[in-house]
């Protein structure tokens, strides 16, 4: 059928309605469904539309977009069960990205894969939780306890042992609840560097998602040590996210996805920090061996 | 260059993604005093003795956060654009979620956005030349 851009008035070609992009300004665009209509009308909808309800699209059972595009298991949840759709997309994320990145629908609202990370996350805060109660963050505070004669060694290992649960606890705890603004900064510098290079073509929504879709390894980031490599290959799932929603090559994604921490290790603070946690987190380990 | 209008709807967006990171670094810059942190240093500087391009965007956003705008811009004069523009992205998102305004959007043909892509890579190497200027004839 034959659609009408409202912003730039030009008249394309599209088989299917529901939001999508017009091939000559760029712009989003919701394409009326056609008499006896089919089922991706107001797919994304309005501000609201498919926002942690995980109910298909209205009109009918959802099905490809041309291209192989679908709905993920995790947006599909109220078909499949609210626990196998979550497991299915973590699943297609870490073991078969390039797949999976590939037939994510740039169109539906970001904030499902938003509300997907986050659970992630919280996920990684909880299993955090009982090995930052073992003091396992004692990196971040003096080695060399100050002596007090009112104190025995023992009652003050233990005071330190509550300190340093409470002082890794606390931004971990944070972090939960910020993390919905994190992950909107964090995808908003990604797009803008999208942008300036010219691989944003399929939206901000777009570039979130796989932002939200690539944090599947941070699972796995509560184990000392294996955090980096969850880290590392997070970024790796980052750049088959931007290749495959917004549809670049592969440097164009590297460098969307690799800039914004390159300029921060150039401030050193990244570096700085990252390497910092690392000595931190292999001493603290083996000091709370020792201590506690 | 075609100059298209965002439709009139409360839709969080880029533009409002954009002024959200725009507000939290300004407001890290005004309450948090980053520079006197330990860990903030330019290790390529440090080792070498030349500034990397980002050198002067701390002292830069903390100028622009405290109305110091002359330090601003002789810190890290890109830098100090780049936030005065997130805080100009920060109010036009305050002021289109709340009245639901159509704001203008440019959409530039290819060469437009080559050419567009070149006066960064430009103005880049500008700044940075600048900012090694300042640091090599001992000025900060």
């Amino acid at each position: 059928m034959e659609a009408r851009c409202p912003r730039c008035s030009n008249v394309f070609t599209t088989d299917r309605s529901g939001i999508q992009f017009c091939p000559h300004c760029g712009q989003q665009i919701d394409v009326p469904v056609p008499p006896g209509g089919g089922w991706g009308a107001g797919a994304a909808g309005g501000s609201g539309a498919g926002r942690f309800s995980g109910e298909p699209p209205p009109g009918g059972t959802p099905g490809a977009l041309p291209g192989g595009r679908d709905l993920t298991p995790w947006e599909r949840r109220r078909e499949v069960g609210v626990v196998k759709g979550f497991f299915e997309t973590w699943k297609l994320t870490i073991a078969s990205p390039q797949t999976f990145f590939r037939t994510v629908r740039p169109d539906v609202p970001w904030t499902e894969a938003l509300f997907w990370a986050w659970i992630i996350h919280a996920i990684n805060v909880v299993l955090s939780l009982p090995l930052l109660g073992l003091g396992l963050s004692t990196l971040m505070l003096p080695q060399n306890l100050p002596s007090n004669p009112n104190v025995s060694p023992e009652q003050m290992a233990a005071v330190m042992k509550v300190v340093t649960a409470a002082f890794g606890i606390g931004p971990v705890l944070g972090s939960l609840i910020l993390y919905p603004l994190l992950a909107i900064i964090g995808a908003a510098v990604m797009h803008l560097v999208a942008m300036i290079i010219g691989a944003g073509k399929n939206g901000w929504g777009a570039t979130m998602r796989a932002y939200c879709y690539a944090s599947g390894p941070y699972v796995f980031s509560f184990i000392p040590c294996v955090g980096l490599l969850a880290w590392i290959y997070a970024l790796v799932l980052r750049i088959f996210g931007m290749m495959g929603i917004q549809e670049t090559d592969g440097f164009k994604a590297t460098v969307s996805v690799l800039l914004p921490w390159v300029l921060l290790c150039c401030c050193g603070a990244a570096a700085a920090l990252g390497f910092g946690s690392l000595i931190a987190g292999l001493a603290g380990a083996g000091s709370g061996s020792r201590s506690f | 260059m075609t100059l298209t209008w965002t439709p009139r709807e409360r839709r969080f967006g880029f533009l409002h993604a954009l002024g959200l990171t725009g507000l939290s670094g300004l407001l890290v810059a005004r309450f948090v005093p980053v520079a006197r942190l330990p860990i903030w240093h330019c290790v390529f500087r440090e080792h070498t003795g030349w500034p990397c391009p980002g050198c002067g965007l701390t002292r830069a956003a903390d100028g622009l956060v405290h109305g110091r705008f002359g330090f601003a811009f002789a810190s890290n004069p890109l830098g100090a654009l780049a936030g005065c523009l997130f805080a100009f992205a920060a109010v036009v998102a305050v002021a289109q979620y709340a009245f639901r305004l159509s704001l203008p959007m440019p959409v530039p043909s290819a060469r437009e956005a080559r050419l567009g892509r070149m006066g960064l890579v430009m103005a880049l190497v500008a700044n940075y030349a600048f900012v090694i200027v300042q640091t090599r004839a001992g000025l900060r």
